[in-house]
């Protein structure tokens, strides 16, 4: 019997410096995403006063404050929680998954951020499996032995806590391609580490999250409903700075060559590659028991997407019996 | 628990209230802020989005739901438009484009065939009724006399008997610088009007403003109400600002944004105690709620999810 609960990223209300910066911003923000539909919210390391243990404890208080700031807008939990961890951001120390040198920073990390976000209700950590691939090309057998090696160590770590870690795959990092993402699975040890499928980054990769997902069912624990009308159909993740790093968000060049400014969109848009009705039909079928977070980062106007996305979930998903 | 649509449906029917959204709506678009009626993508993302966070009816303006009707080919597509997006029906419509002198006896006859022409226009629309400002800018009509008011009231009973015909409410909306202002100029104007032919329409924004206390003033006529304008202010007009020419809204003295969601700090109607009030009537029906403005430093995404959310935390726990 499946579980399925419905999330929303804040992730899409902060992108200048002055946005989630208030508490009323934040307010505003998750009343927004209570009145559409969706129960819980996740929350990342971008997410200004939200971004992790030390902010909201100093805007909060405590934990118990910060759930009953939660609560009181209407939104129960907070279901998973976004970090740059291990892949080599700057603002986060540089230290990189493929670096066993790091390893041990990464793991007290992953550690330590978990023992407190469980308090928040989070059940899962999500971080990207390596550095963007334009920076870690080539991506080698050894490479992503190592990238694994640190995540199987990390799930440990976090595990005692209860969170697993979820791993994150999107269309410009180094843990990309079916292959790549197959090997890392192997490398990988089930009961501490599974993958996060972002439908929008899967496809945009040129993985089908269906069929990946039909295949892969066991090892999924996260997911990310978006769409996509474009694909990286020129290869456009290899590029040199097709990522750059920037505060608060890391920004994507990737695509603007040729126009593309906003490779995200809502489900449902016109000519939206991603078959949610499908995806969600495999997830009934085997059961899936977890989180499936609505995003919506580059959209141009935070809260229209929260309602088209409510829309969507309420009127064309919702039709998929379990 | 995830319901269905039918479920929710269902539930939602049980309910002594429907929502409605009056439609004001911008959408940000490669060309800039656009309404809904620049075309039918617009249309479907502003259905999806109002549908969305759990509104069943729109109130067009006369003026843009006409636009509607000119890129969907006839009142019948554009209702089912939106009916394919899950709004279920289109529920009043604010008038315009017709002589709002209606103090002056020698407009009535073209006020009389002008509505005659909304009538067949909008045929098929399927609306419960024509919002109308009763009366013309109150700087264009003082000194308000008895004798004024009730021209204004014999001008609405005839458009009202007309509209009733078809199966229309004839429902007054009284904007803060209108000429029926003062409440004792309202109950004037309710008294001399026919309560078969002629209904209220009570806005809570626009009575506050103009310092008439919306839950009573509902409390004494709410056998005449059909509908409802739900919006908050954070101003009375304390400096005659409804005599402003030419627009007090645009051009009063005080502020330039009149109209706020529900919720907001500094907000001034008391909704809690007007939807006791709603209750102790036992209203059934429909009830509006109105954004205008909501583009002066902010948007109407998020001002109409939070009033919603307003709706589902606070309001419908004492009446839904």
């Amino acid at each position: 019997m499946s579980n399925i609960r419905w999330g929303y990223a804040i992730n899409q209300w902060r992108n200048m410096e002055v946005d989630l910066a208030r508490k009323e911003q934040v307010e505003s923000a998750l009343k927004v995403i209570s009145v559409c539909g969706f129960e819980a919210v996740e929350l990342s390391d971008c997410d200004g006063i939200l971004d992790g243990p030390e902010n909201i404890l100093g805007h909060f208080g405590s934990p118990q404050n910060f759930m009953t700031f939660l609560n009181e807008c209407g939104i129960c939990q907070v279901s998973s929680f976004f970090l740059n961890l291990g892949n080599g951001s700057f603002f986060k120390g540089g230290f990189r998954s493929t670096n066993s040198d790091d390893h041990k920073i990464i793991i007290g990390a992953a550690g330590g951020i978990a023992g407190f976000m469980s308090q928040l209700g989070v059940k899962c950590m999500v971080p990207r499996g390596m550095p963007p691939y334009w920076k870690e090309a080539p991506v080698t057998d050894e490479k992503i032995k190592i990238a694994a090696d640190c995540w199987n160590h990390a799930g440990k770590a976090t595990q005692a806590s209860g969170v697993k870690i979820a791993v994150h795959i999107d269309f410009l990092n180094g843990l990309r391609g079916l292959d790549s993402i197959e090997t890392f699975l192997s490398y990988t040890d089930p009961e501490f580490v599974g993958l996060a499928l972002d439908t929008a980054e899967f496809t945009i990769a040129g993985i089908d999250p269906v069929k990946f997902y039909e295949k892969h069912h066991g090892r999924v624990c996260h997911f990310h409903f978006k769409d996509a009308v474009e694909k990286d159909s020129q290869d456009e993740y290899k590029e040199t700075n097709a990522e750059i790093e920037y505060w608060p968000v890391p920004v994507t060049l990737a695509g603007q060559k040729r126009g593309i400014e906003r490779w995200y969109y809502e489900m449902g848009t016109p000519g939206g590659r991603v078959d949610f009705p499908a995806l969600l039909k495999s997830l009934y079928k085997h059961n899936y028991d977890g989180w499936i977070v609505v995003e919506s980062d580059q959209s141009p106007h935070a809260e229209e997407s929260v309602m088209l996305n409510g829309w969507y979930r309420r009127q064309v998903l919702s039709m998929i019996q379990s | 628990m995830e319901h269905s649509v039918q479920e929710v449906v269902s539930m939602q029917s049980a309910h002594n209230i429907k929502w409605s959204y009056m439609d004001h709506w911008s959408m940000r678009s490669a060309r800039g802020w656009v309404t809904p009626q620049n075309g039918p993508a617009f249309a479907d993302r502003f259905y999806k989005a109002i549908v969305g966070v759990g509104f069943q009816g729109v109130d067009p303006f006369e003026f843009r739901l006409a636009a509607q009707m000119q890129i969907f080919g006839s009142a019948k597509a554009a209702v089912q438009f939106a009916k394919d997006r899950g709004v279920e029906q289109f529920v009043n419509m604010f008038c315009i484009r017709y002589n709002e002198n209606t103090h002056l006896p020698e407009t009535h006859e073209e006020t009389l065939r002008c509505f005659e022409a909304k009538i067949k226009r909008f045929e098929g629309v399927g609306l419960e009724s024509y919002v109308v400002m009763p009366a013309t800018h109150y700087w264009k009509v003082e000194p308000v006399s008895d004798e004024k008011i009730k021209w204004m009231a014999e001008c609405w009973n005839r458009v009202g008997k007309l509209t009733k015909q078809h199966g229309i409410k004839l429902t007054c909306h009284h904007e803060f610088y209108c000429g029926l202002h003062h409440r004792d100029e309202l109950d004037k104007f309710y008294a001399w009007t026919d309560p078969e032919y002629v209904y209220l329409f009570v806005d809570t924004a626009q009575h506050q403003i103009s310092g008439v206390d919306p839950t009573d003033f509902y409390l004494k006529h709410h056998k005449r109400v059909s509908g409802f304008h739900f919006k908050d202010t954070h101003y009375v007009d304390l400096a005659e600002d409804y005599r402003t020419a030419p627009d007090p809204e645009r051009s009063a003295s005080t502020t330039s944004r009149w109209f706020w969601e529900m919720g907001t700090k500094g907000g001034l109607v008391d909704f809690p105690r007007f939807m006791k009030a709603m209750k102790d009537c036992r209203y059934k029906g429909w009830a509006s709620v109105e954004h205008d403005k909501a583009d002066v430093g902010g948007n109407y995404a998020e001002s109409t999810c939070h009033t919603k959310w307003y709706i589902e935390n606070v309001l419908s726990k004492i009446y839904a």
